[in-house]
């Protein structure tokens, strides 16, 4: 799931060479560096590739402080997702 | 001589939107927010001597001491004006408007003919002016709203027939319906009418994508919310550029600048004087009579004051005069003033913002970083043809000195973010990103870290 993350990370910022830059523990805001608009295309390539749906209002942003800590907010989303809660 | 009383909010499009206007998903950035209230300070660029400048918080003095080297000389508050964060929802016209004793001082200061000159005019300048008794003349607030929204600029690009394919969609199913006939042909933007610079705007490439956008859309409406969007084709862009001009208040238009963008996608980064050949490029191809008929058309619905029209040129070649009318001042504006300051000492800048974050415990303030690039020779001072100019200080450090409550309460090692704006004045580019290499390893020193 990382490596994913990182995929769609290097389209959302057009840059190839991004995984050579990142890893699981870089901060998504201030590493990566995406801008709101790009968070915003971030999300939704995320919801779209792991069919999950996500509230924008209340999103709690220390789930971006690592690829890692995104990557367990998406696996306990997709579980909550499949079980219907 | 009489004088000017500088002012006014840089998220001047939060106070035109419709309150019961819907919104594209965005996430609530509050780091950036402040950063945004700060910005005011640096309105000293439109400051000449004995010109008052209103900051909503007070103006650094370290910076101030450093632009009086300049040649700058404005007077400007010492105390905050915003004195909670509860505050940060209204306008600067607003804070006054409820108590002008914050700034009791700048009563004694002015005269019967002190004009006003704010960034953009905002909901409640008028009262601010009635209330001191000011003689300066506003549009109508109503005027300033309709000129502003992306609806009239699209509007107003097809009635001069300068457009590429687009629509004005009023609902979710019209965005859904107009979006993928659209999306079969290219990709496409969607513009909220009161969105800036990297936000308000989305592009989308998939049916998917604008499904879960419209989702969004229908449950604000489902509670009472009204859309409007504008939906275009996505151009491929090869170069921003912005006119600057000003209609005075009987017509009279007075174009002052071409003003080239660096950005970031769809993001500001900076600002930069186009050289001589661009703007004869720009001649040649009429572009000047269209931003003609573009003031000719804003004076006639009423508007006058200054006019940012961001433009650009496409890949293919073509020129785009209208990707959005900014009826106010803006970036572009501040480099520009800044050029016409620094041409006493036959240089000009390049505006520049750089953004990083830090922790509480590696905090350092301005004065620090100021002195520090005095130290390494950084910054500019009359006489020299390179150096770096720090046009704002609050900027760097305001998320921290608010103590934003969400991010202690989830994340105590979650970095602040700030933003420093210069003004980086060299002969050529390669001399510019020196510059701006040498300022960043600096702030690197001082454990703060610069985003790329």
């Amino acid at each position: 799931m990382e490596n994913k993350i990182i995929t769609l990370l290097s389209e959302i910022k057009e840059d190839k060479e991004l995984d050579k830059k990142v890893s699981a523990s870089s901060d998504i805001v201030h590493d990566v560096g995406l801008d709101s608009l790009q968070m915003i295309n971030f999300f939704l390539k995320i919801e779209t590739d792991f069919g999950i749906e996500i509230d924008f209002e209340n999103f709690d942003f220390s789930y971006l402080s690592s690829i890692k800590n995104l990557c367990k907010f998406l696996e306990e989303h997709q579980v909550k997702t499949a079980s219907g809660i | 001589m009489s004088n000017c009383l500088v002012l006014g909010d840089f998220n001047s499009e939060k106070y035109w939107k419709d309150k019961k206007g819907s919104k594209l998903p965005e996430f609530v950035d509050k780091d950036s927010a402040n950063i945004i209230l700060s910005m005011d300070e640096m309105l000293f660029s439109f400051c000449r001597i004995d010109d008052i400048l209103l900051t909503r918080f007070r103006f650094n003095e370290s910076l101030k001491e450093y632009l009086i080297k300049l040649g700058y000389s404005f007077k400007s508050n010492v105390n905050n004006i915003q004195l909670t964060y509860g505050e940060s929802n209204q306008n600067i016209f607003q804070l006054l408007n409820n108590d002008i004793n914050r700034v009791d001082w700048v009563i004694k200061n002015i005269t019967e003919n002190t004009s006003i000159q704010p960034y953009s005019y905002l909901p409640c300048s008028d009262l601010f002016v009635q209330n001191l008794q000011l003689k300066s003349k506003f549009p109508n607030i109503e005027v300033i709203k309709y000129v502003n929204s992306k609806v009239f600029s699209f509007n107003l690009s097809r009635e001069l027939g300068l457009k590429y394919s687009g629509c004005i969609v009023k609902n979710h199913s019209e965005l859904l319906e107009y979006g993928k006939k659209m999306l079969a042909v290219s990709n496409i933007i969607i513009k909220d009418p009161f969105g800036v610079s990297g936000k308000g705007s989305i592009s989308v490439n998939l049916d998917i994508i604008l499904d879960r956008i419209a989702k969004y859309l229908k449950s604000q409406e489902e509670n009472g919310y009204n859309s409007v969007f504008v939906i275009e084709e996505l151009l491929e862009r090869e170069i921003d550029f912005s006119c600057l001009f000003n209609i005075d208040i009987d017509g009279k238009i007075d174009i002052q600048s071409i003003q080239k963008m660096l950005n970031n996608q769809f993001a500001y980064y900076g600002s930069y004087t186009a050289k001589k050949d661009f703007v004869e490029y720009l001649e040649k191809q009429n572009y000047f009579i269209t931003v003609e008929n573009i003031a000719k058309k804003l004076y006639q619905e009423g508007y006058f004051g200054p006019v940012c029209l961001d433009s650009m040129i496409l890949k293919n070649g073509d020129i785009v005069p209208i990707v959005e009318i900014n009826a106010r001042k803006s970036m572009g504006f501040i480099n520009y003033s800044i050029d016409q300051h620094l041409k006493k000492f036959n240089v000009s800048g390049n505006l520049v913002s750089i953004n990083f974050g830090y922790n509480e415990t590696n905090k350092v303030t301005f004065d620090k970083i100021l002195s520090e690039m005095d130290k390494q020779g950084l910054c500019f001072y009359p006489g020299l043809e390179n150096g770096i100019m720090p046009i704002s200080a609050n900027t760097l450090f305001i998320s921290h000195d608010l103590k934003i409550i969400n991010k202690i309460e989830s994340n105590m090692n979650a970095p602040y973010k700030g933003r420093m704006y210069i003004s980086v004045v060299s002969k050529d580019f390669e001399t510019r990103n020196i510059l701006v290499k040498k300022l960043r390893e600096l702030l690197d020193g001082l454990s703060i870290k610069v985003y790329d």
